[in-house]
């Protein structure tokens, strides 16, 4: 069973921050042509491109987050409209923006991904905890029921252990095939 | 011979940048002599980038959450009013 998606806090600062951001995004996908659903798939997708620069070190943001949002939001628009490029302006702080070289993965890493999400999503998730959402090893043993913080660590090598195996095992066999 | 978790502990570091001079040093001249090391640390960091991909794609589930809860909050009528009457314009 796949778990529901942990809710954001109401008043959060990023629900503050959609708030104040989204109507910038959703005046500028509407006049390129795109509807409700396409400004709130690039918004989503520009959040997600924000919050992952914000931890990366020597990460200086030049503009309000509002405006790194909307340039994020126009770069992302523009990969996939690239005919519109001359129809939108960037300024020279939007010019600066640079959308992760991974956002968009191949084929076959989407498909790695949907198989490990069936196969090993509690390793994924503690994974994930470890690595991006910083939970602190005693925090992480309490949370999975780990006697301390020792085992909790094992565990997590353990994990790393056990999806770098399957994918290598998927991935040769997929090579088999496809190369 | 190192065992297997030492082992994923040390590609670990190496992907962090985390070891030493001596021990970088070491650890690369190991990867030149070492296919099966290569093969390893290639898909160790396969791993880091399909977390990174899961985390994206459980960040965007969350937002999905928020986006829905601020287009059926009575308390937000307002926000929804002022993007609904960005798209109406069209």
């Amino acid at each position: 069973m796949v778990a529901a998606p942990a809710k954001i806090k109401p008043n959060s600062s990023i629900e503050t921050l959609y708030e104040a951001a989204f109507p910038n995004v959703a005046r500028f996908v509407q006049k390129m042509g795109g509807n409700l659903e396409d400004a709130k798939d690039i918004f989503h997708d520009a959040l997600v491109i924000f919050q992952e620069r914000q931890t990366q070190p020597g990460f200086h943001l030049q503009q309000s987050p509002t405006a790194y949002l909307l340039g994020v939001a126009k770069h992302l628009w523009l990969r996939k409209h690239h005919r519109q490029r001359k129809l939108v302006p960037l300024t020279d702080a939007e010019k600066e923006i640079s959308i992760p070289e991974d956002f968009f993965p191949s084929l076959h890493t989407q498909r790695l991904l949907q198989f490990l999400e069936k196969a090993g999503q509690k390793c994924l998730d503690l994974l994930r905890a470890f690595y991006y959402q910083k939970t602190p090893v005693k925090q992480l043993a309490q949370r999975l029921g780990y006697a301390n913080e020792h085992s909790a660590s094992v565990q997590k090598y353990k994990c790393l252990e056990k999806v770098r195996h399957s994918i290598q095992q998927k991935s040769l066999r997929y090579e088999d095939f496809h190369e | 011979m190192k065992t297997s978790m030492s082992e994923t502990i040390l590609i670990e570091r190496y992907l962090w940048g985390e070891l030493l001079p001596l021990e970088k040093q070491n650890f690369k001249a190991h990867l030149l002599q070492s296919p099966r090391l290569r093969l390893k640390v290639y898909f160790q960091k396969k791993v880091h980038l399909l977390v990174k991909l899961y985390h994206r794609k459980k960040l965007k589930a969350e937002l999905e959450v928020l986006h829905k809860e601020l287009f059926s909050n009575p308390e937000k009528i307002q926000f929804r009013e002022n993007i609904h009457h960005i798209f109406d314009k069209g």
